[in-house]
C-alpha cells in the first residue's frame, strides 16, 4: 500500500511506496507525544501502533500528523470577514465550498475562487488537507479568498 | 526499445501518478488514468456533477513540456467529434469550437501546450504550466473548468 502523510505547516505530503499492511504507522514516521494522527476522510485519530490493515485503510491512504484537532480559520473575501473552523483532514476545497455558501456565493461562481495565505500570493492546493497548512504552535490560519486569474486573450 | 524503458519523462509521468494530490482526485472520482501507450496517456476527468470524458495527452518532453491534451473517444480510439465536446462554464470555455479544432483540438488553458505555445505571454502567468508542474496540477486546472460545464447527450436530454 502508498501512504501520504502531511504534516503542520507543510502543505505538501512525504509519500511513503510499498508499505506492508501489516506496518504500523509508527513504523513510518515518528510522531512526538503531543502530536496526533488523523486518516483522512474519517476524522478519525488512529493507534500510531496498530497494523495499517488494523486501521483499515485501503491501498492508499492520506494521514495528517499534527498538534491540534481542529483549526479556526479567518478568511478576507473583497472586504468581508468570515471565521470558520474545520476539522485539519477537511480537504481545502471543501473548505473552501463551505466558505463560499456562508458568504452567499452560488456553486458556478465558487468554482472561480481559491484560496491564498493572507497576504501572499501563495495558493493552497484544493486537494491537499487544511491542517497541513497550519504551523505548530498555533491552530489557526488567516486565508484570502480570492478570484482566480485566468489566461485570456 | 530500452530507451523507452529509461525515458526520464515517462518515469517522472510514472511517479506523478501516485503523487498525492493526483491520487485525492482519483479518491474524489474527479480524473482516473486509463491507460498508457507511451508518450500518450488517456485519463477520464469528470465534467459537471454527473458526466465524464476521456482525455488524452501527448507527454514527450513531460515535464519540461507540458503535455498537449485532446478530447478523446475511448470507443473508436480518435479524437472526440466536435458535436460531443463539453459546453457551458466559465468563459472562454475550454474546448472552444471556434480555436480547439485548429490548434490540435486543445484546451484553452495556460496549463497545455499548445494553448501556451501560442501565446507567449502566458509563461509568467499563475496558471500557466512549467516544468515544476505535475499531472495533479494539469488536471485540477481542466476539472475547474469542467466542473461547471456539461456534456450535449445530458443538455439534449434535458431539454
Amino acid at each position: 500500500m502508498r501512504a501520504h502523510i502531511y504534516t503542520a505547516g507543510t502543505g505538501k505530503a512525504v509519500t511513503h511506496d510499498d508499505i506492508d499492511e501489516t506496518a504500523s504507522f509508527a513504523t513510518l514516521v515518528n510522531v512526538d507525544a503531543a502530536e496526533k494522527v488523523f486518516l483522512v476522510g474519517s476524522e478519525q485519530e488512529i493507534d500510531t501502533e496498530v497494523t495499517l490493515r488494523q486501521v483499515g485503510v485501503g491501498e492508499t491512504a492520506h494521514f495528517v500528523v499534527h498538534r491540534c484537532e481542529n483549526v479556526n480559520l479567518h478568511v478576507g473575501y473583497t472586504g468581508r470577514d468570515l471565521d470558520e473552523k474545520a476539522h485539519v483532514t477537511t480537504l481545502v476545497s471543501k473548505v473552501l465550498d463551505k466558505t463560499a455558501k456562508h458568504l452567499g456565493i452560488s456553486d458556478s461562481d465558487a468554482a472561480d475562487l481559491v484560496f491564498r495565505i493572507s497576504g501572499t500570493n501563495d495558493e493552497l492546493d484544493e486537494a491537499a488537507p487544511i491542517g497541513s497548512y497550519v504551523a505548530n504552535g498555533t491552530c489557526s490560519l488567516v486565508l484570502d479568498l480570492v478570484h482566480l486569474v485566468r489566461s485570456a486573450g | 526499445m530500452a530507451t523507452a524503458a529509461l525515458d526520464p519523462g515517462k518515469r517522472l509521468f510514472e511517479r506523478h501518478l501516485k503523487t498525492p494530490g493526483f491520487e485525492s482526485g482519483v479518491s474524489k472520482g474527479l480524473w482516473q488514468h486509463v491507460s498508457t501507450t507511451w508518450p500518450y496517456a488517456i485519463f477520464l476527468v469528470s465534467v459537471g456533477d454527473e458526466d465524464e470524458m476521456a482525455i488524452r495527452l501527448l507527454l514527450d518532453g513531460y515535464p519540461t513540456l507540458a503535455p498537449a491534451g485532446q478530447p478523446w473517444d475511448l470507443d473508436v480510439d480518435a479524437v472526440l467529434p466536435l458535436s460531443a465536446w463539453p459546453t457551458g462554464g466559465p468563459e472562454p470555455q475550454v474546448f472552444r469550437p471556434d480555436w480547439s479544432p485548429s490548434n490540435g483540438n486543445g484546451p484553452y488553458l495556460a496549463c497545455d501546450r499548445i494553448a501556451l505555445q501560442g501565446h507567449t505571454d502566458w509563461h509568467a502567468t499563475p496558471r500557466a504550466w512549467n516544468a515544476e508542474r505535475d499531472l495533479a496540477f494539469y488536471f485540477r486546472e481542466l476539472h475547474r473548468e469542467l466542473r461547471p460545464a456539461h456534456l450535449p447527450a445530458r443538455a439534449q436530454g434535458a431539454a
